[in-house]
């Protein structure tokens, strides 16, 4: 409790009180702008931290991180286009609310959601993070493939109707996580003798290509079909009718809790990261809500428990970081650059010998979060000046941005050209009504489940009862058949 | 206005893909290593490949047997702006390299402004000055040199 305070009075400085601020301000614009990402502008801002102290350093780099999670749902509720892979899940009702006449509505509920997540998570982080490390550290290759099957199972759900083209769509978002030199023997696969799909497929270029691009031919075409301006344009200016009420808020506390939690667990497991946290989350809520058949058109609930997971998964991720040395995320990865620049090495030591720091982190993650509920409310109107630009510029505008952040992340031209190729495919995709999200949760997880896959059958000699005599390994496959049945009684039951 | 069926056409897109995937894999991936459990770099690439090939005749199957057919309907002057969009894209990306971002940008925002018949100049403006700062953004704020065009470098 000491060190507690003493971390405590770390935090009680004007400078850092300033840097969180504006950490949290940066993060909230790259996670909302479409081509940017919470993990660039880490980056970016790292070297920027070099003249900070330690605490300063690390908390404003953290409060990048925090708000670039809540900064992509913005995106993803006012213009259909999410910024950042996690806030896909969050379009799914967020967008839907806003073209009904409630954007401020849906805004408030992501703002509320990611704060709830991340104030759950950072206590979490706060009393339990020990505990937590010690359960994460039996988790071995079977267990990680089991948890990604999991988060694959996630596709039946997000299908809709036609599961046979959800799991098209998902396969072949597994297959383009596999291009690229093989992870366990660095095999070329699918590379065509092209050395920039060494390194595989971006990010961008997939999220580009399945979500951005078919986003903006729709709102071209829109224009052409009214002959002017889209008639749904989202109207941002906070009507009565538009606000987030307590009742509403209330009645998410259960939701809230449920999702917090599973991005929490999901972020202090190395690997899976936001984007699976939020989509677990999202399913979780639809199964558990007594009425699923609103998700997809504009649900609070699916707002909620997608932006409460991936606001979750920030302190989550510090959980392995801080008490094994091993980044929950890539945006945790580049922390630890941060921690060793001043001369600091993560891991069990950590707490014994920068106690207070740590502690000084941990409660700067809670402040970081309260930063970004208070600029989220108050700066609101200024966030939504993105629905005030006409569809005839944001179209190009878009595209521009897009591109050029595909071209940041590996400063290759190749990684934008065939972010474009791809797009024309996924297009046909979208117009033959496959859906998008599978392919996205696919290309998250593909590569995690056939590495961990191929990991526990070499550790067990190529026998496969690995998968069920491992208990945490085994808990979860049950978990994915039964939420499968699950998934199609209800199905069923709907459509009765 | 034209309709598709979508179970069938997709299905058909599925199979050609999965096919495509599994012919091509023996010459894409060439796993020299010996792997006592039996699965290889291979395995995987190649079992998405049927599954693909299987979900691509099922949905045929849907359609042709069973008749539940999903049809999409396709306006050709939507698809023919969508097409105009992608045209300006793939210019976009594969000019880059020789006109650099700038130009290309400036070329391709507009292409997009006139395709939407855009009469404003104040959203023209305003959105070759957005491109122009977007650009600015990036390579002094950023620190990222977008491409500066090998015909002017």
């Amino acid at each position: 409790m000491g060190t507690m305070l003493l971390g405590l009075r770390e935090l009680l400085s004007v400078q850092v009180f300033l840097l969180m601020n504006l950490g949290v301000l940066i993060g909230i614009f790259f996670g909302a702008l479409p081509g940017l990402s919470g993990m660039m502008g880490i980056i970016l801002f790292l070297p920027l931290t070099y003249s900070l102290e330690v605490v300063p350093a690390l908390l404003f780099l953290t409060a990048i991180f925090v708000g670039s999670e809540y900064g992509g749902s913005i995106t993803a509720i006012l213009i259909g286009t999410p910024g950042t892979n996690a806030a896909a899940a969050t379009m799914m009702d967020g967008h839907p609310l806003a073209r009904s006449g409630k954007p401020n509505t849906a805004l408030r509920m992501a703002l509320v959601a990611s704060t709830c997540g991340g104030i759950i998570s950072s206590m979490i982080l706060l009393f339990a993070a020990p505990p937590i490390a010690e359960v994460t550290i039996e988790c071995g290759p079977a267990e990680f493939f089991a948890i990604a099957v999991f988060g694959l199972s996630i596709i039946v759900s997000l299908s809709g109707e036609n599961v046979m083209k959800g799991m098209c769509a998902g396969f072949l978002g597994v297959f383009l996580a596999l291009v690229g030199a093989d992870t366990i023997n660095s095999v070329n696969r699918f590379t065509f003798g092209n050395v920039h799909l060494i390194r595989g497929m971006s990010l961008m270029t997939v999220l580009g290509g399945v979500f951005i691009i078919p986003s903006i031919v729709s709102k071209v075409q829109d224009v052409l079909k009214t002959g002017k301006e889209r008639q749904e344009k989202i109207e941002y200016d906070n009507r009565t009718d538009d606000r987030l009420t307590l009742v509403q808020v209330k009645g998410q506390i259960k939701n809230l809790i449920r999702s917090s939690l599973i991005g929490t667990m999901i972020g202090a497991i190395p690997g899976p990261g936001d984007g699976l946290a939020s989509f677990i989350s999202y399913d979780s809520a639809q199964k558990a809500s007594k009425e699923p058949e609103r998700f997809g058109k504009g649900s609070l609930d699916g707002i909620c428990a997608s932006e409460a997971a991936n606001n979750a998964v920030v302190a989550g991720c510090l959980i392995p970081l801080f008490t094994l040395g091993i980044p929950g995320s890539p945006s945790a990865s580049i922390l630890i650059g941060a921690f060793q620049m001043k001369g600091m090495q993560v891991g069990p030591a950590l707490f014994d010998h920068e106690g207070i720091t740590m502690y000084a982190i941990m409660l700067g993650v809670l402040a970081a979060n309260i930063f970004m509920y208070l600029q989220g409310k108050y700066l609101g109107k200024l966030f939504s000046v993105v629905t005030k630009i006409p569809n005839t510029a944001m179209a190009p505008i878009l595209i521009c941005l897009v591109v050029a952040g595909a071209y940041a992340a590996n400063k290759s031209l190749f990684d934008v050209q065939s972010f474009a190729v791809l797009a024309v495919f996924f297009y046909i995709m979208y117009k033959l009504h496959f859906p998008q999200m599978p392919i996205c949760l696919g290309y998250i997880l593909g590569s995690t489940a056939e590495y961990h896959f191929r990991r526990a059958l070499t550790l067990n000699d190529g026998n496969p009862s690995i998968f069920v005599t491992r208990p945490i390994s085994l808990a979860f496959l049950v978990l994915t058949v039964v939420m499968l049945f699950y998934t199609r009684l209800r199905a069923k039951k709907g459509k009765v | 206005m034209k309709k598709i069926p979508s179970n069938l056409v997709g299905g058909l897109l599925s199979l050609a893909v999965g096919a495509g995937i599994v012919l091509l894999t023996p010459g894409q991936i060439q796993d020299i290593y010996s792997d006592q459990t039996g699965v290889t770099s291979a395995s995987v690439p190649c079992a998405i490949g049927y599954i693909l090939a299987v979900l691509g005749v099922g949905l045929m199957v849907m359609s042709l047997v069973f008749h539940r057919e999903d049809d999409v309907v396709i306006h050709r002057s939507e698809e023919m702006m969508a097409a105009g969009v992608f045209g300006v894209l793939l210019y976009y990306v594969f000019a880059m390299e020789y006109m650099g971002y700038l130009l290309n940008s400036i070329i391709a925002a507009t292409a997009i402004l006139l395709l939407q018949k855009n009469r404003s100049w104040k959203i023209a403006a305003a959105t070759l000055g957005t491109v122009a700062a977007i650009y600015v953004i990036f390579i002094y704020f950023f620190g990222v040199q977008l491409p500066a065009g090998r015909l002017w470098v």
